[in-house]
């Protein structure tokens, strides 16, 4: 199993064992427009490139789906990383400004538009997880 | 709804200052639609209170976004800018920050009677089809020899485009002295055909003659190519047909 493929999964699972434990957590948060709407997660490293199509649940629980996917998000396995732990360079590290450093792509058409709709919704859901680790 | 940029060859002579105070005193008696078109150094949000923030509905190929409401001195102006993904620099290439300025235009559901546009320095892809995208032209420079450089270049782009032009506001002009005397540290002047809409002093909080303003962006002139090289060039082929014909 590659290893960004392990890191997808572990969030994954560290997700919903945060959640069955902490249930009150998802009423922090309105569910939002952007539910529903499935991205193709491309994140790759110097040696491999790992693709998974996810998407938000009514509760922003991050899913794997079979879904066609609306729009691509491609980033770097250290991006993904960066976002789990909400931190980069001594500063907070959001789906906002990894976007507008260019440190996540955004691919398809409306390309901008999606990712205004939906880096607040990803930011949402890793929000919750990165609050629980810390 | 009319467009009005605020665009100046020569950074820090004050167009974000500038285009705020135009958004106020417009605000004053219209509906004002705000894009901050400056992506590398977007800052005007620095200088409001969000109200509301921007909304993206629709999915897909059908995504509609409704501008963010900020308050600029107690007044709501309908705004857009690349701080939507918060205050931190942008690193895009130059087709990614054009798609954003499509954005603003063709997505950004605006509902008001004068949208201003705060461009960037220079002139750069963005800008060019901001202002191309106009309906008018308000120039912004400084009195000072170094200005004059970068402001004829934008005027000879401006020319090129048969921009129509509302005038210049000459910032940094003057200081007035507590004991009433007024000071000028730039003693330069330039104008070059534009209209000079207002000259405006030293000072943080920029305040704008309304009725100067309306007059500037109601009557603009139209900035028309230099003719004098190209009927040069005329004469100068008429004369060698003349030629070649007795030849």
């Amino acid at each position: 199993m590659p290893k960004v493929e392990k890191l997808i999964d572990g969030l994954l699972k560290l997700q919903d064992a945060i959640l069955e434990k902490e249930k009150d957590m998802i009423q922090e948060f309105e569910v939002n427009k952007a539910v529903g709407n499935v991205a193709q997660i491309e994140v790759y490293d110097d040696k491999e490139n790992y693709s998974v199509r996810l998407k938000l649940d009514e509760n922003l629980r991050i899913v794997k789906t079979d879904e066609e996917p609306m729009h691509l998000i491609r980033m770097h396995v250290d991006t993904l990383v960066d976002l789990i732990l909400g931190e980069r360079g001594g500063r907070p590290f959001d789906f906002g400004r990894a976007y507008a450093e260019g440190h996540i792509e955004f691919m398809g058409i409306d390309y901008h538009l999606h990712a205004m709709k939906m880096a607040k919704a990803w930011e949402k859901a890793f929000y919750r997880i990165r609050k629980y680790l810390r | 709804m009319k467009t009005i940029s605020v665009v100046s060859g020569k950074g820090g002579v004050g167009k974000t200052t500038i285009s705020l105070a135009i958004a106020k005193t417009l605000s004053t008696k219209y509906k004002v639609g705000f894009i901050d078109a400056d992506i590398t150094g977007a800052n005007a949000h620095l200088a409001m209170k969000m109200e509301k923030d921007i909304e993206v509905v629709g999915s897909k190929d059908d995504i509609t976004v409704y501008p963010a409401v900020m308050s600029l001195d107690g007044r709501s102006i309908q705004f857009f800018s690349v701080s939507v993904f918060g205050d931190t620099y942008v690193k895009w290439n130059e087709s990614k920050i054009s798609d954003f300025c499509d954005v603003a235009f063709d997505k950004v559901k605006w509902d008001c009677d004068y949208l201003v546009i705060d461009t960037p320095p220079g002139l750069h892809a963005e800008n060019l089809k901001v202002i191309e995208r106009s309906d008018c032209v308000v120039l912004v420079t400084i009195p000072a020899k170094f200005a004059e450089s970068d402001y004829i270049k934008t005027l000879g782009y401006l020319r090129e485009i048969s921009a129509k032009v509302a005038g210049v506001y000459v910032n940094f002009s003057y200081m007035k002295c507590e004991c009433g005397r007024i000071l000028r540290p730039f003693r330069y002047t330039f104008n070059y055909g534009v209209p000079v809409i207002e000259e405006l002093p030293f000072t943080e909080n920029v305040t704008l003659d309304y009725e100067k303003l309306m007059n500037a962006i109601n009557n603009p002139v139209t900035l028309k190519r230099d003719t004098t090289m190209h009927k040069v060039k005329e004469a100068f082929i008429s004369k060698m047909i003349e030629v070649i014909g007795r030849a």
